[in-house]
C-alpha cells in the first residue's frame, strides 16, 4: 500500500475519530443518565481524546513522502490542528477535575478549541485530500 | 455513599443502552467506509479507459485524453514515454508509440510526489491534445507501484 494510501486512510480515521470525540458527549454526555455515571459514560471521550493526538502523528508520517504535492498551507494547517489537540488534552484534564463552578468557563474554553481543530481539520482535507482529488479531481 | 447512589460496579454501562449500541454501530460503520471509500477512489481512478493507440492515432487537437505512459524522459516542463494500453486490471503492455507532454507546477498531481516523476514511472495523464500530438496534461497520477507492465 502507498504512502498516500496509507495516509488517506489514516487520515479518514482521524476524521472519524475527531467527530466521535466531540459528538460522544452530546450523546452519552450528562443528559443520559441511564448509561451510568458520568465517568463511565465518558470514558470513551477521555480514551478517544488521548489516543487521537498520537494518532494524528502516525496520519504525519506517510503523508510525509507525498509532502511535495500537498499543499503547504493546508500541511500547516494539519499542524496547528495536531498542536491543538495536544492542547485539548490539556484543558480536557483540567476540565474532568474541575470544581463546578469552574467547570462552566472550562467546558466553553474545551469546545472553543474543538472548533478551531475541527476548522483547521477541515480546511486541511479540503486542501489535500488525495480522496477528493480522485473523486473530483 | 448511600445505599441508592449507583457505584462503578452497579451502575449500567453505556454499551448496554440501545443510544449506546446504535453509537457504536455508526462508529464501526464510518470507521469501515473511511478505509473503504480511499480503496475505492483508488480503484475508480486506476479503472479510467486510458485512450490505445489507435484511438489517440484518430483523436483531434483540442480533444481531452486519458493515456498511461512509461516514462522514457521527464524534466520540469515535459515528459515523453511508452504510450501503455491496458490489458487487464492493473496490467498495461508497451505499445510502438511515444507519447510527449508538457506539465506545469499547475498540473495536478492527483497520487504520487513530483520526485516519482521519473524515466521508469508509470503515469496516468489527462489533457488536451494539442497540435504536434503533445499532450497538455492538466492531472497526473503516479501509477508506480500498482500496476503492471510485464
Amino acid at each position: 500500500m502507498s504512502g498516500a494510501m496509507l495516509a488517506a486512510i489514516s487520515g479518514w480515521i482521524l476524521a472519524v475519530g475527531l467527530v466521535t470525540v466531540i459528538g460522544w458527549p452530546y450523546v452519552l454526555g450528562r443528559s443520559f443518565r441511564a448509561a451510568g455515571t458520568l465517568q463511565v459514560r465518558m470514558q470513551p471521550h477521555y480514551v478517544l481524546g488521548y489516543g487521537l493526538a498520537p494518532f494524528a502523528f502516525v496520519h504525519a508520517m506517510p503523508g510525509m513522502t507525498p509532502a511535495a504535492m500537498a499543499d503547504p498551507l493546508g500541511l500547516y494547517l494539519a499542524t496547528g490542528a495536531t498542536l491543538l489537540a495536544m492542547v485539548q488534552i490539556g484543558v480536557g484534564l483540567v476540565l474532568r477535575d474541575a470544581h463546578r463552578e469552574a467547570r462552566r468557563a472550562i467546558r466553553r474554553c474545551h469546545l472553543a478549541v474543538a472548533s478551531a481543530i475541527v476548522l483547521a481539520a477541515g480546511a486541511h482535507i479540503v486542501r489535500d485530500s488525495v480522496v477528493l482529488r480522485m473523486l473530483w479531481g | 455513599m448511600t445505599a441508592d447512589t449507583p457505584t462503578l460496579e452497579t451502575s449500567p454501562r453505556w454499551w448496554a443502552t440501545r443510544r449506546g449500541q446504535l453509537l457504536l454501530a455508526a462508529v464501526t460503520a464510518a470507521v469501515i467506509t473511511a478505509v473503504a471509500i480511499p480503496r475505492v477512489a483508488m480503484r475508480r481512478m486506476m479503472d479510467a479507459r486510458t485512450a490505445t493507440e489507435d484511438a489517440l492515432a484518430t483523436a483531434a487537437p483540442g480533444e481531452r485524453v486519458d493515456v498511461a505512459i512509461e516514462i522514457a524522459s521527464a524534466n520540469e516542463e515535459s515528459l515523453s514515454g511508452v504510450l501503455l494500453e491496458r490489458v487487464a486490471d492493473a496490467r498495461y503492455r508497451r505499445t510502438q508509440r511515444t507519447v510527449a507532454m508538457r506539465w506545469t507546477a499547475a498540473t495536478q498531481l492527483v497520487m504520487g510526489s513530483r520526485d516519482e516523476i521519473r524515466p521508469g514511472a508509470v503515469v496516468q495523464a489527462r489533457g488536451r491534445l494539442c497540435a504536434g500530438a503533445a499532450l497538455d496534461a492538466d492531472r497526473l497520477v503516479v501509477l508506480t507501484g500498482h500496476v503492471e507492465v510485464p
